[in-house]
């Protein structure tokens, strides 16, 4: 073991193996790395560039604008409603599918005939394309020709005809009904995968000194769950405010632009607007938010992780 | 575990209901896909709808391969997420236990580096990405969409691989590395097995993402043969209208090989695989 009479030479070992772990780790990280250079570099920076540049119809930079894209946001009078409800979309999703979600990993955790099936069905609407579970359920959705308006007519007994992209409210709340379905899956397994790294000795213990279900979930489950949950959702943020097919497939923004998350609104701008400096200073200021929402929500959850 | 207790066989049969009230709900837009695969096109367009389809037409389900080349679009999509979800595993998994065993520095920085590339909706740089794939000479090929996929799911699996094997006790890489094992080998023999679960959920999310993706496929693959079943499918949303019937049965059709991964894989996520192994 140490040999106190040498310091000199452990010092020196100690230093060489610590040198070895860190060349071992980098190594470690090399591919993605790699991966992440050759793909996202470029493309992320000529988005910087491009918000503070003058760009032509074609997306091509003819000249240095500094601020001016910004202040053309700023003086836009749709701009703090599309951020006020980039917000909304955000803040209900996160809210309402998390609960949901670990609630179903809890009940599929344990054995039960047919939990396999269970744990499908949850899974199956995660291996459809975003853009055609939205195209369903715009048609399910549709006035005339869905199956929505007749069923909510036939379990209330009364004609239910509300046309629900049509409306600002309900097209809203549609939206993100659907996002929130298809953020269950997702939520849902990776939960899954969290509490089955939880040793069940834990909560037998705790059991055994008298806990109830709720207890034990309250102050042994939850906290040992922290680190995997807090990994979901801090990446159910970043993917959620950052999500386009399901609002684009399902309403285009509209109507007019009343469920324009800032995605959806950066799109039309660039696109359609064909002012691709504004629709670069668009995703810088998401960039920004997203960013700082991280460094606060890491800063102040599971320090286990980080 | 029994329920011995009144209380715990209450919570399970809160449990049972919250559960098949979660599967209907869940389930309802696919019972809907497939009552209406089974239509006929003007039947789809009847106000109002109808439940049961008054002529079963089973006939959609082969039309639709004769519509467009389906069969190949599958292959496609295969090729391109299997392969895809094997280089975000052999990139993620390394790095995640990098992350979570060794300090060093640039290690948060790292972590953020990581996240910070999914901040930006694709939708914002695909004009880039497009340019930078045709500089590549990847275009119209299967490796733009294996890279860039594999690209997007890395700030996930990086950071759930680094969660999780940071569950695992440290007692363990000691354990193996005074039995002789090295590194690499801790890694493979020891790390490996007991993060199964977290393994299940890096392969599953890699795979979906790169078999769901739309709009990079849309935007690198130009020629028929190339395209992906999410891009031949949309095909169906045509200049007449939407083919409903046929939409809705190939949706149904193009789920079948991710839950089949799926339910291969979802026997690791079992409980207990780091249980009694410290003492």
């Amino acid at each position: 073991m140490s040999d106190e009479a040498r310091p000199g030479t452990t010092w020196a070992l100690l230093r060489k193996a610590k040198r070895s772990d860190q060349f071992f780790a980098y190594v470690c990280l090399l591919p993605s790395a790699l991966l992440l250079l050759g793909v996202m570099v470029f493309p992320v920076a000529n988005v910087f560039l491009m918000a503070v540049s003058k760009t032509d119809p074609a997306g091509s930079i003819i000249g240095f604008d500094g601020w001016g894209n910004f202040r053309d946001l700023l003086d836009d009078p749709a701009f703090p409603r599309i951020i006020r409800q980039t917000l909304i979309w955000t803040a209900f999703m996160l809210a309402i599918a998390t609960p949901i979600s670990v609630g179903l990993a809890i009940v599929v955790q344990r054995p039960f005939p047919g939990r396999t099936l269970a744990r499908g069905v949850i899974f199956a609407p995660w291996a459809v394309s975003f853009v055609f579970v939205s195209v369903v359920w715009r048609f399910i959705l549709d006035p005339y020709y869905g199956h929505l308006n007749p069923l909510l007519s036939f379990i209330t007994r009364h004609s239910v005809d509300v046309p629900w992209l049509g409306r600002p409210a309900t097209a809203m709340a549609s939206v993100i009904w659907v996002g929130i379905s298809l953020t269950i899956p997702f939520t849902t397994i990776v939960t899954l995968s969290g509490l089955q790294s939880i040793s069940p000795e834990y909560i037998e213990a705790a059991k055994i000194d008298g806990a109830s279900s709720v207890q034990s979930f309250r102050f042994v489950t939850l906290p040992l769950l922290r680190p995997v949950l807090a990994v979901a959702t801090l990446v159910n943020l970043i993917y959620i405010f950052n999500s386009f097919p399901i609002i684009w497939t399902m309403t285009e923004g509209g109507p007019v632009n009343y469920t324009d998350t800032l995605v959806t609104y950066l799109y039309k701008r660039t696109f359609r607007g064909l002012d691709f400096g504004e629709g670069a200073a668009l995703s810088v200021i998401g960039f920004v938010f997203l960013l700082v929402s991280s460094l606060l929500y890491v800063r102040s959850t599971a320090r286990e992780v980080f | 575990m029994h329920a011995r207790l009144r209380e715990d066989r209450v919570w399970i049969m809160l449990g049972y209901a919250y559960l098949l009230l979660m599967l209907g709900i869940i389930s309802f837009p696919a019972v809907i896909g497939l009552i209406t695969s089974l239509k006929t096109p003007t039947e789809v367009y009847t106000t109002p709808p109808t439940w049961i389809p008054n002529n079963i037409r089973l006939r959609n389900y082969v039309d639709m391969f004769a519509a467009l080349p389906l069969a190949r679009a599958f292959l496609n999509s295969l090729i391109v997420a299997a392969a895809s979800s094997a280089l975000t595993l052999a990139a993620a998994l390394p790095a995640g236990y990098a992350l979570a065993r060794f300090d060093f520095p640039g290690r948060r920085a790292f972590l953020f580096f990581v996240l910070g590339s999914i901040m930006f909706s694709p939708v914002v740089i695909i004009v880039a990405l497009f340019r930078l794939m045709n500089t590549y000479g990847l275009l119209n090929s299967y490796p733009s969409l294996i890279i860039t996929n594999a690209t997007f799911s890395l700030p996930f699996c990086i950071w759930l691989s680094t969660a999780y094997i940071r569950s695992i006790p440290r007692e363990l890489d000691e354990a193996a590395s005074i039995d002789g094992a090295g590194r690499l080998q801790t890694l493979w023999r020891v790390i490996l097995p007991m993060a199964l679960p977290g393994v299940a959920t890096v392969v599953i999310f890699a795979f979906i993402q790169a078999w769901n993706e739309f709009l990079l496929a849309n935007t690198f693959m130009s020629t028929a043969e190339m395209k992906p079943l999410s891009v031949t499918i949309y095909s169906f949303v045509g200049y007449r209208g939407i083919e409903w019937q046929y939409i809705s049965g190939a949706i149904l059709l193009a789920v079948i090989p991710a839950v089949m991964l799926f339910l291969l894989v979802q026997r690791w996520l079992v409980q207990g695989l780091t249980m009694g192994a410290v003492k």
